[in-house]
């Protein structure tokens, strides 16, 4: 089931610069945000892999994710699941899973995440793949709690993801990936228009 | 803890140089990065929003819990109600025994470390594993968390080192990325290993079950997801009724509590979902999750029945106050708290933790005020302190020696004064100049930092009738409230005072049964005593009936302002009590209205050299006054007019504060001096005689070519030549 409701839907650019600032304050380059079509974003996630030497993916099943895979589901040397136990989400070296909407005001992504493995694939990597689709940006909580609001009761987890996953807690020292992500990168993809 | 093993932690942690020096750095990079964070938001609508919902909570609390259970039950989870700390571990215990669970995760919950569950999870012999990182470090060093947000801040990244050396057999090193690694390998082993995941609960609504989970490291999001069971703790005050109720809360807590637009993930648990199990063949399967939730009260409720302190549940745990706390930035939470820490800590202690700790924690409060303009629910916690004084006064009486002061000697006019001009002959061998250096007995701590004022020769009510005064030019007559220290010890300034009114054009009169205006005995919970000078004051001004009464001494003002409370049940006084309540003005803001109202220019004083301003807490925390006496500086000296560095933090005098902990009020002194001296000024000016008084000895003592005046000296010269 989905979430978003197409009456918020839009394309508004503004939203999506303040989603970027957002979700990258203070956090470095520990984020990267991408607001392109798949092909692009397929070709930004190679350079990726290539360049973490990455072997094991986790994925959600979404028709949005699998559709981003395609290209690396040929590739031979990579091990694609899209389902598992927990040592498989363990051993993985990027989760790759679609948000239901991104929240501009805070730089949130936000996750439906009623599948144990959907959650597992955005917390346990040390670097996860948001995918999103572009004109998925509520601007601001009001908006997203009204979403949320209607879908309430048949959804039991669902997770703002703003950023990787860090502490300070040694002498206040920003330290990225202590639990989950050490790196977060967003897609927001923009439909093909043919 | 008794007194002697307080204070000698104390003095401990003054002198434990890495808390020093993390704390320090908190405390000076914390207010400049919050404020950035809340650009774009009005803070004061965020927290009266807060606030509001709270109360809310606190007139509804059994429906809410009512609405809660239900929402909870109908998601599919396993509710209950604990009413003690005892409940709660029982019921966790019992659980762990039908699972068969041997290894917990945790992740950050204040609720398990008020219920030790932690010991109790040791004594039954079942691992538990904190996984919030801070936690962790904390958990292996066997300390208690000096901070509600960053517990291990007392700590320094060798110290880390060290404790995962011992903890973890292998070699470290004191770099604090390693160490986080090192931590991920470590605790990521124990989540998946683990059969419940605990957590706390930062927001639960009522209307839908929704409870919402903040973290900035994920482990929030793997203890809850990893094992089969989750137990989510909820304390009573984490409710709210609707769903967008969270809102606020999530604007406001990251902003206040770390300066984060938001926590890198927000989980909001809406009834038990789906867990991975491993079956010893290798297979797995989904199944059903379980969820337990525990509605804890623990002290809660009473907390809510209280109508002074249910003001509490406004308290979302950021710890903002802790963090701009300056005492808390010197001594730490360890001393300053248990578990809870700062103000705040010793207040929820009294109710929700340990009762006892409460009242010796709760004397640390030097009630500066900083707490309350930061605080996401808008709670006056140094008021709330002072009530509980109070409160504990009522209880067990006041210790005999300020029983007999303020029963026996300072509610009896006559007799108090006396004893003040006596108090001068007495003082002689130990005067030198302005000031005494040196006294007996349980003083000489207190004059070791700085230099106590001598009283002064010729009390302020034997100095008024000389002074001659120019025929008012204008009809409303003004009364001059000097308070004790302006009259026994600085009657210069009372001099001025009534100099400077009397060229605004006013007539100034000095009643002379006036006294102690009653701070001394309310602040240490007497109010009888208080209530008794208060009357003596009210039939004093009375026979002359001003217009004005002007006190130039922001605790005096203040307490003038507490008077009708002390006669709700006596219509004479309070009538009283209320009239004057109207007539109250504080000289600096006063004299800044008139000098714009009748449009008088000051003369100039750049002659003088640089002056500067320091606030006094009482004057712009809890009066609002700051910019006035800054306009009135300007005023006369334009460019010659510097600020200091932290000119608003408390200078460390506080009534009889530094008496009780002369080595903090002594750190306190140290930094204000420092900011004095380095401000380049040769003139400081404040508007509290208390401040004058802390202030003057910090610059006898410690040196500087510093002269320091109450800012009606400056209002008097510079209407001088005016005549």
């Amino acid at each position: 089931m989905q979430l978003w409701n197409n009456k918020f839907s839009n394309n508004d650019l503004e939203a999506l610069h303040t989603f970027e600032k957002k979700v990258k304050a203070g956090k470095g380059d520990s984020v990267e945000v991408y607001f392109t079509d798949i092909s692009t974003a397929r070709s930004i996630f190679k350079d990726i892999i290539s360049k973490q030497q990455a072997k094991n993916i986790i994925a959600d099943s979404s028709g949005l994710t699998r559709s981003f895979l395609e290209e690396s589901l040929l590739d031979e040397s990579l091990n694609i699941y899209f389902d598992g136990d927990k040592y498989t989400a363990n051993a993985a070296d990027i989760g790759v899973s679609e948000m239901e909407f991104a929240i501009a005001e805070s730089g949130s992504l936000v996750e439906l995440s009623d599948s144990i493995w959907k959650r597992l694939v955005s917390a346990m990597p040390s670097l996860h793949i948001a995918l999103v689709c572009a004109d998925r940006i509520a601007k601001d909580f009001e908006t997203a709690f009204e979403i949320l609001k209607k879908h309430i009761l048949d959804v039991a987890q669902i997770s703002f993801i703003t950023g990787p996953s860090i502490t300070a807690d040694i002498e206040r020292v920003l330290t990225i990936g202590v639990h989950g992500p050490s790196k977060l990168v967003v897609f927001f993809i923009k439909e093909n228009k043919q | 803890m008794n007194t002697k093993e307080f204070k000698e932690k104390i003095n401990e942690k003054l002198n434990d140089e890495i808390q020093k020096k993390n704390l320090t750095k908190f405390y000076e990079d914390y207010p400049k990065a919050r404020q950035k964070a809340f650009e774009g938001y009005d803070f004061e609508q965020l927290r009266n929003s807060v606030k509001n919902i709270k109360q809310n909570t606190v007139d509804k609390l059994e429906e809410l819990a009512d609405k809660f259970q239900k929402a909870v039950e109908k998601n599919g989870a396993v509710f209950y109600r604990a009413v003690s700390d005892k409940d709660v571990v029982d019921y966790i215990l019992k659980l762990c025994k039908e699972k068969d669970v041997k290894l917990v995760v945790k992740s950050k919950s204040m609720l398990s470390e008020e219920v030790e569950l932690a010991q109790h999870f040791k004594e039954a012999g079942i691992e538990s594993q904190e996984t919030d990182l801070g936690e962790w470090i904390i958990q292996i060093a066997k300390h208690k968390p000096s901070h509600m947000v960053m517990p291990a801040i007392h700590l320094n990244r060798q110290q880390v080192a060290d404790y995962f050396e011992k903890q973890l057999g292998k070699n470290m090193k004191p770099d604090i990325e390693f160490l986080v690694h090192t931590a991920r390998a470590e605790l990521r082993e124990k989540c998946l290993k683990a059969d419940l995941g605990i957590s706390g609960c930062n927001i639960a609504v009522a209307e839908n079950g929704a409870m919402f989970i903040l973290t900035n490291e994920g482990n929030g999001r793997l203890t809850s997801s990893l094992p089969k069971t989750h137990i989510v703790l909820v304390g009573y005050e984490k409710l709210v009724e609707s769903f967008e109720d969270a809102i606020p809360i999530l604007r406001i807590l990251p902003r206040n509590a770390t300066a984060q637009t938001l926590t890198s993930y927000v989980n909001i648990i809406l009834g038990p979902s789906q867990a991975i199990v491993e079956h010893t063949d290798g297979t797995f399967s989904i199944e059903k999750k379980e969820l337990h939730v525990i509605l804890v009260d623990h002290g809660r409720i009473e907390m809510a029945r209280d109508p002074i302190f249910k003001e509490l549940y406004q308290c979302i745990r950021c710890s903002a106050c802790t963090n701009v706390c300056p005492v808390y930035a010197l001594v730490g939470g360890h001393v300053f708290g248990n578990i809870y820490t700062g103000g705040i800590g010793a207040l929820l202690n009294a109710f929700i933790g340990s009762s006892q700790t409460a009242n010796q924690i709760q004397n640390l409060c030097i009630t500066c005020g900083s707490c309350t303009q930061v605080c996401s629910g808008s709670i006056d916690i140094p008021n709330l302190i002072i009530e509980m004084r109070k409160k504990n006064i009522e209880k067990e009486g006041l210790p005999t020696i300020p029983k007999v002061v303020f029963q026996n000697i300072i509610s009896n006019r006559s007799l108090f004064h006396n004893m003040l001009k006596l108090a001068r002959l007495g003082q002689k061998s130990f005067k030198n100049g302005q000031f005494i250096r040196n006294l007996p007995l349980y003083f000489s701590k207190y004059t070791k930092d700085r230099s106590l004022p001598a009283i002064a020769d010729v009390p302020f009510r034997d100095i008024f009738d000389t002074i001659l005064q120019k025929p008012a030019k204008n009809q409303e007559k003004i009364a001059f409230f000097s308070g004790c220290l302006i009259d026994f010890v600085y009657p210069e300034t009372g001099e001025a005072v009534v100099k400077s009114l009397n060229a605004l054009g006013f007539s100034v009169e000095f009643p002379k049964d006036q006294t102690c205006c009653g701070t001394p005995m309310y602040l240490t919970g007497d109010k009888e005593s208080a209530k008794k000078v208060a009357m003596q004051n009210l039939e004093a001004l009375e026979s002359i009936d001003p217009d004005y009464i002007v006190i130039a001494c922001p605790t005096g003002v203040e307490m003038w302002e507490k008077y009708p409370q002390f006669f709700r049940d006596d219509p004479k006084y309070l009538q009283l009590a209320q009239k004057y309540k109207n007539r109250i003005r504080e000289y600096s803001s006063f004299v800044d209205e008139q000098l714009n109202k009748q449009n008088i220019k000051l003369n100039s004083l750049k002659n003088n050299g640089i002056a500067t301003y320091h606030d006094s807490c009482h004057l712009k925390r809890v009066l609002g006054i700051h910019t006035q006496p800054r306009d009135i500086i300007a005023k006369a000296f334009n460019t010659n007019f510097v600020e200091m560095e932290h000119a608003d933090q408390c200078c460390g005098m506080a009534g009889s504060y530094s008496l009780k902990f002369p080595e903090i009020s002594k750190e306190l002194g140290d930094q204000k001096h420092k900011s004095i001296i380095k401000s380049t000024a040769n003139l400081v000016y404040v508007g509290c005689p208390a401040c004058m008084l802390q202030i003057k000895g910090l610059i006898d003592k410690k040196g500087g070519n510093v002269k320091v005046m109450h800012i009606a000296q400056l209002v008097n010269e510079a209407l001088k030549e005016n005549k």
